[in-house]
């Protein structure tokens, strides 16, 4: 235990170190964790020890941001870039393959080198998404050309996996892949097909019919670590299914997010994997760099040079081939082909495999991985690069547009009865919010009433984070409990300051503990409605519809100005002497009010007469509520 | 790691099937827990494996769960409540633990007996708070007194935690108090510099958390990469463990001090959500662990045996809670909900009993049947609930009894129903108008407030038939009908249609519903009590976002205009239809408005607005 916390302890600090560090001169934070990783080895402080065990551990984080790239992923989306995922992407793999095969066929037997060529014409998920979402460039064209080349190479682990045992010269059919679980690998090919559909048809239907249910179920109960538990009890469940059947379990809760994401527990799913995802797949990165071996690094420094050198320009030099060949446009080539410039994380993944089913010797392997450790650590030290001194990167003109205000992202917190309205209104409008509510019934009552709504607990950081509120330029509270909406306004203020806060109240003390927060934009919930009310009953008395209005905007105008000077009293002078002064406001609004009907009285029987009021207001009196602020 | 996997797969896949049948059943999560536990463990399908070490591992959620409690604990909370905390919830543990001590010493050695009088004085704070929060009794005197016994209990834990090693009747090394290889060992030091180290490792927890931490969250925080954070904070609190363990106290006192300390931060909430799942899943799957560990042959044989420690523990905590709050004067009722609310064991008992087993205070002899009966007590809470409710009746309605005001008033034109939130807007424009309508308030502390404000408010229910007439409802114009409660709205203007049709009715409708209902009565004037506050903080909204203030005015209007005009036809298929055909017209009319208003506001931006903006100089 002791042991554990204090391992923990020591990738927790390193990383906490050299991922700030790293960010500051301006390289990712996958660099940082691969220092940290060098620092904390074997041939730095030598501070860890079992590398090896927690790497294949934290692989798991691998899996885990899989199924959240699928969950961002829609399957509309998906199926609109088969043609550059299967283009790109294939292209590139069996290219590269073949390239590599064709080079190293003169050092090594033939299948040894098709082994090699496949493993290493994968490029690093983790590295090329972080370096994207990092530098912004996740959801711009050459982003998604990347995408779509990565995807590819998660598909490809597949076949590739199932294609190594063969390769191997002798027939030892290890079985890495499945250790305590059911072995299905001595059935027949039939039925293991079959089986192999029949898990993937299992993920489809869970996530399409069972999910939905369930998750509604453990959000009723209201306890967020049971939903916690069950987000990872789908990844983890998916990613054993797929062990079964003896595909990579990548794959699965890649298949399990693209189920689930058009559910109304999308946001919230992300948000429960997220913070696991990120600490594994830190340590992973963190367990790489302290797998380097200097040793065999220092005695055959050539060889890895020319493997490093080899699989950084064979990949580059495909790359930009084949996006020639794709007609991606000119300015985009040149970053399109170094990101994917590494070795993958795959290869770990991989090189032991084939080393097991005897497909290749250890001393390639622990040099091929040597190489590619060293190519994943130049990774970013060359996008870096590129990004400085080749591209002279003008602002493209994606940004641009989003600054009309119907583009503008918005999000709703809280879908109750106000907000319910708000968000038509807006809907209506042609602005469509990201709308997040924590009552499962209602989400789901929502659904059917044909919102978009998301489940989920707004006053936490990584959800407002999944909402997108980093891009966002509006946020409109509307939750009815006064103490989560501070906590939520507090939160948002603090970490996006440039986001406006629109909230909605329902006590004028409430409106007060707002304004003491600086929130500009604060509504008393009832108060329109009871006004309208009393106008109503105004008419219902027999007034004129039209004084009846016009008393009410007075009233409202009134009301508004005063109010800003009722709260600096009662926040300086207290509350006696706010209740005189809210007493004397009253007795001035009734003496105004009253003042304005004598006066209209005397006056309407002078024949002041209707078409001015029509010009005056721009509209027919009676239907027009209020004109102005 | 495929072991692993299919574990942490499996116990997940338990809770999440347990917990929500545990508290359909009215159960509290940790209860569902235990079962989930009792079915995959050995006595159930026998799924798990190696519950000891899971069980080792999890206990780190308490250390979490300590830190969370300290983040929380305002210092000016526990100031205020100071009395009832420390007189009558140290009262309770220190009567329990000492009444249970000397029984107890009748069968075992002294500190035996009282180590165990300490773990089963404290009760079961997940199952008491959940149950009050859902039963609404959390504001009421009595729930208040029960919290304030609770946050002791919570603080006890943490000098218990200290205290029990040193009743340890054999020299076990314990699993906390002393370092493996890994750790230093100051154990071989001089009594003077080990003190010195202890104060040491205290001192520098408060001064990093209170001038180190802040700085450091900043400059994590500008980073922006959320995982460095989660991994600082979990750092933090592993490392404050680790120092504790080092100098030999209890981590879980390092860390509700930490937590103490970091209460003023104002990284508060994200270290807050930050640890919160992680402390979750630990504490479910340690609670998963203690029910796997029960074991059912053992209570087979003992059955009376475990059946006279759970009526004697029961009996014991009930009694002293009892006996507590009559020393400090509470009313009757308070008492008896203080002893039924308060009698079982708690979670931390698991906890404490893991602890002692490993520090070899207690032995399996001992721990087994009591935490038998602890669990058994646990099951039986929601018992207790129902069974006080039932003898002193419903609770916390002193103010029912009441007289209504005497109404003086007479020959009004309006009769108010209702000051609240609506009713005081409508109220007051109605009073600057120079109408003065009879006020009559169901809540009575409501009154003496809006009394203060200036409102002239009489106390009453106008549903019942002599308050309206005594309000002038026969003489009366108009009704206007603002309570909040739905059922109660209806049968009032229900009533006054009866006994005075004359009167025309006005009334808010706090929901969609409610405004069905209200239409199937009849009202003359009807307004849904968010709708006018949702669309002019929509308008607000739109000029925020760059809308012109006179496009926005107009979409508005357009959009009010036709939510009300569509109204009717809602009403009537929300009434003949379907639930799925008033769905299907409801997105309908949705898809219209959406299609019109921004027909509308293409227009308005082609033409209409340069005109308009032309003529009046847009700011």
């Amino acid at each position: 235990m002791e042991h554990f916390l204090l391992q923990i302890f020591v990738f927790f600090v390193a990383a906490a170190i050299a991922v700030p560090v790293a960010k500051k001169i301006g390289i990712g934070s996958v660099l940082g964790y691969l220092a940290a990783g060098v620092i904390i080895g074997p041939f730095g402080l030598s501070l860890i020890d079992n590398v090896e065990s927690v790497m294949h551990f934290t692989e798991f984080g691998v899996v885990m941001m899989l199924f959240l790239i699928g969950l961002e992923m829609k399957p509309a989306v998906l199926w609109q870039m088969r043609n550059s995922i299967l283009g790109l992407g294939g292209g590139q793999v069996l290219v590269t393959t073949l390239l590599i095969v064709f080079v190293s066929v003169w050092f090594l037997p033939g299948r040894q080198a098709l082994v090699l060529g496949l493993i290493l014409s994968l490029s690093s998920t983790a590295i090329v998404l972080q370096l994207l979402k990092e530098r912004g460039r996740y959801d711009s064209s050459v982003g998604r050309s990347i995408f779509s080349v990565v995807l590819f190479h998660d598909l490809a682990v597949v076949p590739i996996m199932a294609l190594l045992p063969l390769l191997a010269p002798v027939g030892t059919h290890a079985s890495v892949q499945h250790g305590g679980l059911v072995d299905i690998s001595h059935l027949s090919g039939g039925v293991r097909f079959f089986l192999t559909m029949l898990a993937i048809t299992a993920v489809f239907l869970m996530g399409r019919f069972v999910t939905r249910p369930l998750f509604r179920a453990i959000a009723m109960t209201g306890m967020r670590e049971l939903f916690a538990a069950a987000s990872l009890a789908l990844v983890v469940g998916s990613s054993l299914l797929m062990m079964v059947v003896g595909l990579p379990a990548p794959l699965g809760t890649f298949l399990a997010g693209v189920v689930l994401a058009e559910s109304e527990y999308r946001h919230e799913l992300e948000s429960n994997i997220e913070p696991f995802k990120g600490l594994l797949l830190g340590i992973f990165f963190i367990s790489i760099g302290a797998s380097l071996n200097f040793e065999l690094l220092w005695e055959q420094w050539w060889v890895v040079c020319l493997l490093v050198a080899g699989i950084v320009v064979f990949k580059f030099v495909i790359l930009y081939l084949i996006a020639v060949l794709f007609r991606l446009p000119a300015s985009e080539r040149g970053y399109f082909s170094i990101v994917p410039a590494q070795g993958g994380t795959f290869a770990f993944v991989l090189l032991p495999f084939a080393v097991q089913s005897g497909a290749l010797p250890p001393l390639v392997a622990e040099l091929v991985l040597t190489a590619v450790v060293i190519t994943m650590f130049f990774a970013p030290l060359m996008v870096t690069a590129w990004e400085k001194f080749v591209e002279r990167r003008v602002e493209s003109k994606e940004g641009a547009d989003a600054l009309s205000p119907r583009g503008q992202r918005v999000i709703i917190a809280g879908f109750g009865r106000l907000g319910t309205d708000l968000g038509r209104l807006l809907i209506s409008v042609g602005i469509k919010p990201v709308i997040l509510d924590h009552d499962p019934v209602g989400v789901e009552a929502l659904r059917n009433f044909g919102f978009e709504v998301f489940y989920g607990d707004v006053t936490r950081l990584d959800l407002l984070e999944a909402a997108g509120a980093a891009e966002a330029s509006m946020l409109i509270v509307t939750i009815s409990n006064a103490e989560k909406a501070k906590e939520l306004v507090e939160l948002a203020q603090k970490h996006y300051p440039n986001l406006e806060i629109a909230i909605a109240v329902d006590d004028w003390r409430v409106v007060y503990e707002m304004k003491d927060l600086g929130v500009s934009l604060i509504r008393r919930e009832t108060r329109d409605s009871a006004l309208d009310l009393g106008m109503d009953c105004l008419k219902l008395l027999g007034m004129h519809s039209y004084e009846a209005f016009r008393l009410l905007r007075m009233f409202k105008h009134q009301d508004l100005k005063a109010s800003d000077e009722l709260y600096e009293i009662w926040r300086e002078k207290g509350e006696e002497t706010f209740i005189s002064s809210f007493r004397d406001h009253n007795d001035n609004l009734a003496a105004l009010l009253q003042c304005a009907q004598t006066n209209n009285r005397e006056e309407a029987g002078k024949g002041w007469a209707s078409d001015k009021i029509i010009r005056a207001t721009g509209s027919r009196p009676d239907d027009s509520p209020e004109t102005g602020g | 790691m495929d072991n692993f996997l299919l574990q942490l797969l499996l116990f997940c896949t338990a809770a999440i099937i347990a917990v929500p049948l545990a508290r359909k059943c009215g159960l509290s999560s940790v209860l569902g827990y235990l079962l989930a536990g009792v079915v995959i463990g050995p006595f159930g399908l026998s799924l798990m494996g190696d519950v000891e070490s899971v069980m080792h591992f999890t206990e780190f959620g308490v250390v979490m769960m300590l830190f969370l409690i300290g983040l929380e604990l305002k210092p000016s909370l526990l100031w205020r409540m100071r009395t009832p905390i420390l007189g009558m919830g140290g009262m309770q543990v220190v009567g329990t633990a000492l009444v249970i001590g000397l029984i107890g010493w009748f069968f075992v050695p002294w500190q035996t007996a009282l180590v165990v009088g300490l773990t089963v004085s404290l009760s079961s704070t997940a199952i008491v708070l959940q149950t009050m929060r859902e039963k609404g009794t959390m504001e009421t005197s009595s729930g208040r007194a029960v919290f304030s016994i609770l946050l002791f209990q919570d603080l006890a834990v943490i000098p218990i935690l200290s205290i029990l090693p040193l009743l340890a009747l054999s020299s076990v090394p314990g699993r906390f108090s002393s370092g493996e290889a890994a750790l230093l060992d100051i154990s071989s030091l001089p009594t003077m510099w080990r003190v010195v180290a202890t104060l040491g490792a205290i001192g520098s927890i408060s001064v990093i958390g209170k001038y180190l931490a802040r700085p450091i969250f900043r400059i994590i925080a500008a980073t922006r990469v959320r995982e460095i954070f989660i991994a600082v904070a979990l750092a933090m609190v592993v490392g404050i463990s680790l120092l504790m363990m080092v100098v030999g106290l209890s981590p879980a006192l390092g860390a509700f001090l930490a937590g103490l300390v970091l209460a003023d931060n104002e990284y508060r909430y994200e270290l807050e959500s930050d640890i919160d799942p992680f402390k979750g899943l630990l504490l479910g799957v340690f609670f998963i662990s203690v029910g796997a560990s029960l074991d059912f042959l053992f209570i087979g044989h003992h059955l009376l045996l475990i059946a006279a420690l759970v009526v004697g523990l029961l009996l014991v905590k009930g009694l002293i809670l009892y006996g507590v709050g009559f020393l400090f004067h509470t009313p009757r009722e308070v008492r008896s909900y203080l002893a039924a609310a308060l009698c079982q064991g708690g979670e931390f008992a698991f906890v404490l009993f893991e602890f002692s087993r490993s520090n070899g205070v207690l032995t399996d002899k001992v721990i087994t049947p009591c935490i038998s009966a602890v669990i058994i007590s646990m099951f039986l809470a929601p018992l207790f609930f129902m069974l006080q409710e039932r003898l002193t009746g419903r609770s916390g309605n002193e103010e029912q009894q009441r007289e209504a005001d005497a109404i003086k008033e007479r020959g009004a034109r309006v009769i108010l129903s209702g000051f609240g939130k609506v009713g005081a807007d409508v109220g007051r424009f109605l009073l600057s108008t120079g109408i003065r309508p009879v006020i009559v308030e169901p809540d009575a502390g409501h009154v003496a407030t809006l009394r203060r404000f200036g409102f002239e408010v009489y106390y009453g229910d106008v549903g019942r038939l002599e308050l309206l007439e005594a309000a002038g409802a026969a003489e009366a114009e108009l009704l206007v009908v603002t309570d909040r409660d739905p059922e109660k709205a209806r049968a009032l203007i229900a009533l006054a249609r009866e006994h005075f049709p004359q009167l025309k009715i006005a009334a808010s409708a706090s929901d969609r519903s409610a405004v069905y209902d209200m239409m199937d009565i009849g009202v003359s004037a009807l307004r849904r009590e968010t709708f006018g506050g949702a669309v002019e903080l929509g308008r607000e909204v739109l000029v925020r976002l760059g809308f012109r203030r006179y496009e926005a005015y107009c979409l508005t209007r357009l959009f009010r205009h036709q939510a009300e005009a569509f109204l009717p036809k809602l009403y009537h298929a929300h009434r003949g239809q379907s639930t799925a055909e008033y769905q299907l017209l409801y997105r309908r009319h949705t898809s219209r408005i959406a299609a019109l208003l921004q027909a509308r506001g293409e227009n308005n931006v082609g033409q209409n607005e340069k005109a308009w903006a032309a003529s009046r100089g847009e700011d």
